[in-house]
């Protein structure tokens, strides 16, 4: 065999072999980034269409949406800023110390009505409990295996974690939302696919919060679109955008937004008990239009997390004692105070509140 | 024979050591990583200022590590070449082969060395502000020294041509195409002609897929790294390395030097 043909046969087979290794490499990629990385971009850019029906998958049986017909012209609305919160145009991002374990009055005996009030976005809150973990730990996605046999069956858009499964598999198909304007979609693809995505995104929030302090709120709102279109898991700009549109008064853009990162986002709390704090609405402030069964579906989906604060628990029961669940709540509250990881003084608010439910009082 | 293909590759990675733009480089990269204090003033969180710092941190090394690979695979085999250093090596009893796979050698050991300085700077740098680092640096540097294995290769290939500014225009325009690999393929078959799906599927056998290798994102977020992509990863930059020593092997026998 001369040499000639020894190179071809060489030739044929590194040829073949990467063939092999390219089609593995691909299969083991696409498994790896099922649903959250490698479609999500895309997704975004087809989808940013301001004028979007919210969504309203994960509802209760019934498919209410989050808010009825006309509720964002609803005459009477209060929107007070969320805890820590000034108006936007005073807008600080140094709030991290200023909210206890949960939502202010949920824990608070003294308080006529303990509803979860609005959280302001992550990056703004309960930093000091459960978030512990950002610094060098890798999230174990897990859940509790005690909160598991508490909690009830899979909710549309619950996605337990396991180590090595991968990510929001059942949410791969879901078009994705940022109910922003239309985005340069070339500009997104050269950020992203020069893997300079997250640096971009990184610099947008540092360009939007200059914005912030100039009052160029305009900008700001665009910025916190944007950044969510090139990076899909910057789960802060999904809150900060949510609670702006909020202050707006854009109620069903609000929910949508959330509802949009928690898809990109499912291993992450803050989004399903944000949602469910803006489907709770307390004290009235979307009177009658406040979605219960939506609430209780995005906290139980919260709970199930393992990054999941204390708090959420309680809002969870809270929830079910305003759904009319009252029992069903005392013995799950009561469950959940004696889990044997539940800090003492997450079990002392617990026992409070279950207090507060054994007296009657309503939410 | 592999101690004279080991020798050539020592050889070329003292050169590279010696090389006054790598010191320039370092100083910028550290400059660059120093910069990260800044995000300090926005006090957040602890979470979004780690990520933060993360973030631009490891684009930093991304980026420079492109560039220190570019510079390296230019400057090891091109200037031995211009310099006709490579003709006096060539007089002794090495095959010419020996002489291209020492000189990959050495460009690589080059490239892995660099990525693991910026990563133990970085990493040390983070330690210092926040007294911890992620055990999945490990995976970064993984990642990180086979996609610059690959572009390593594909310059000390591209260095066999005549021109250095042909050299860096190819490999420029192979990382180009190779991040947006996925887009590309995508548009192909959103396309519906069949015959460009399958031209652009052929293409990207020859392109390297540099998508494949981009994993910063889910370090950052914290995800899981399964085993099976890690060994898939491996492979494939073992076989495109391969081949492209085997192109660069095959073009070097013919040329006339």
């Amino acid at each position: 065999m001369n040499g000639r043909w020894r190179q071809g046969i060489l030739f044929v087979v590194l040829v073949a072999a990467l063939a092999l290794v390219t089609h593995g490499l691909r299969e083991a990629w696409r498994q790896e980034t099922a649903g959250v990385a490698s479609r999500s971009s895309l997704q975004v850019l087809a989808s940013a269409d301001p004028d979007a029906e919210p969504d309203t998958d994960g509802h209760a049986p019934g498919g209410e949406p989050g808010h009825p017909p006309g509720h964002d012209h609803e005459p009477g609305h209060e929107h007070g800023p969320g805890p820590g919160h000034g108006h936007p145009g005073n807008h600080d991002h140094d709030h991290d110390d200023d909210h206890g374990p949960g939502p202010a009055g949920a824990d608070q005996p003294d308080h006529d009505h303990p509803a979860p009030e609005p959280t302001p976005p992550a990056g703004h809150e309960h930093v000091g409990e459960g978030h512990d973990h950002d610094h060098g730990h890798q999230h174990a996605h897990a859940p509790n295996a005690i909160l598991h046999e508490l909690l009830p069956g899979d909710g549309p858009h619950v996605h337990v974690h396991g180590p090595g499964c991968g990510h929001a598999h059942a949410l791969a198909d879901e078009q994705t939302e940022t109910g922003g304007p239309a985005i340069s979609n070339g500009l997104i693809l050269i950020l992203e696919h020069l893997g300079m995505r997250e640096l971009a995104a990184n610099l947008l929030w540092i360009q939007m919060d200059a914005d912030s302090h100039r009052g160029l709120w305009h900008r700001v709102e665009f910025a916190l679109e944007l950044i969510p279109a090139i990076d899909p898991h910057f789960v802060e700009a999904y809150l900060l955008l949510a609670y702006v549109q909020d202050m707006n008064k854009q109620f069903d853009r609000s929910l949508a937004t959330l509802r949009a990162g928690a898809r990109n986002n499912p291993w992450r709390s803050e989004l399903p008990i944000q949602i469910g704090v803006q489907c709770f609405n307390h004290t009235g402030r979307h009177g009658p239009g406040r979605d219960l069964p939506a609430a209780l579906d995005a906290f139980t989906q919260a709970c199930r997390l393992s990054d999941c604060p204390g708090y959420a628990f309680r809002l969870r029961a809270i929830t079910l004692v305003a759904s009319g669940r009252r029992d069903e709540a005392i013995a799950w509250l009561e469950q959940v105070k004696n889990m044997p990881d539940r800090s003492e003084l997450d079990r002392e608010m617990d026992r409070k509140l279950l207090d507060r439910f054994r007296k009657g009082e309503e939410w | 024979m592999s101690r004279r293909i080991l020798l050539i590759g020592w050889d070329a990675l003292l050169d590279v050591a010696r090389h006054k733009m790598l010191s320039v480089h370092l100083i910028f990269v550290l400059i660059a990583l120093g910069l990260f204090n800044l995000f300090g003033h926005f006090e957040t969180s602890p979470m979004l200022e780690y990520r933060m710092v993360q973030d631009v941190g490891i684009s930093v090394i991304s980026l420079f590590g492109l560039l220190l690979t570019l510079f390296i695979g230019v400057s090891t085999l091109r200037e031995d070449l211009n310099r006709r250093t490579a003709y006096a090596v060539l007089t002794l009893p090495i095959a010419r082969w020996e002489f291209y796979v020492g000189k990959l050698l050495g460009t690589l050991a080059a490239v892995v060395v660099n990525v693991a300085v910026m990563i133990a700077i970085f990493a040390g740098l983070l330690w210092l502000k926040f007294g911890a680092v992620w055990h999945t640096f490990f995976w970064i540097i993984l990642f990180m020294t086979m996609e610059f294995s690959i572009i390593g290769s594909l310059v000390l290939l591209f260095s066999l041509a005549d021109s250095t500014v042909l050299c860096f225009s190819f490999t420029i325009f192979l990382v180009i195409m190779g991040n947006l690999a996925e887009y590309v393929r995508h548009l192909a078959a959103e396309a519906g002609w069949p015959a460009l799906d399958a031209l652009v599927s052929a293409a990207y056998l020859v392109i390297p897929n540099f998508a494949y290798f981009n994993i910063k994102a889910r370090i950052i977020k914290e995800l899981t790294i399964s085993t099976g992509l890690v060994g898939w990863a491996a492979a494939y930059g073992a076989v495109y390395v391969l081949c492209v020593v085997a192109a660069g092997i095959w073009i070097m026998e013919r040329q006339d030097l």
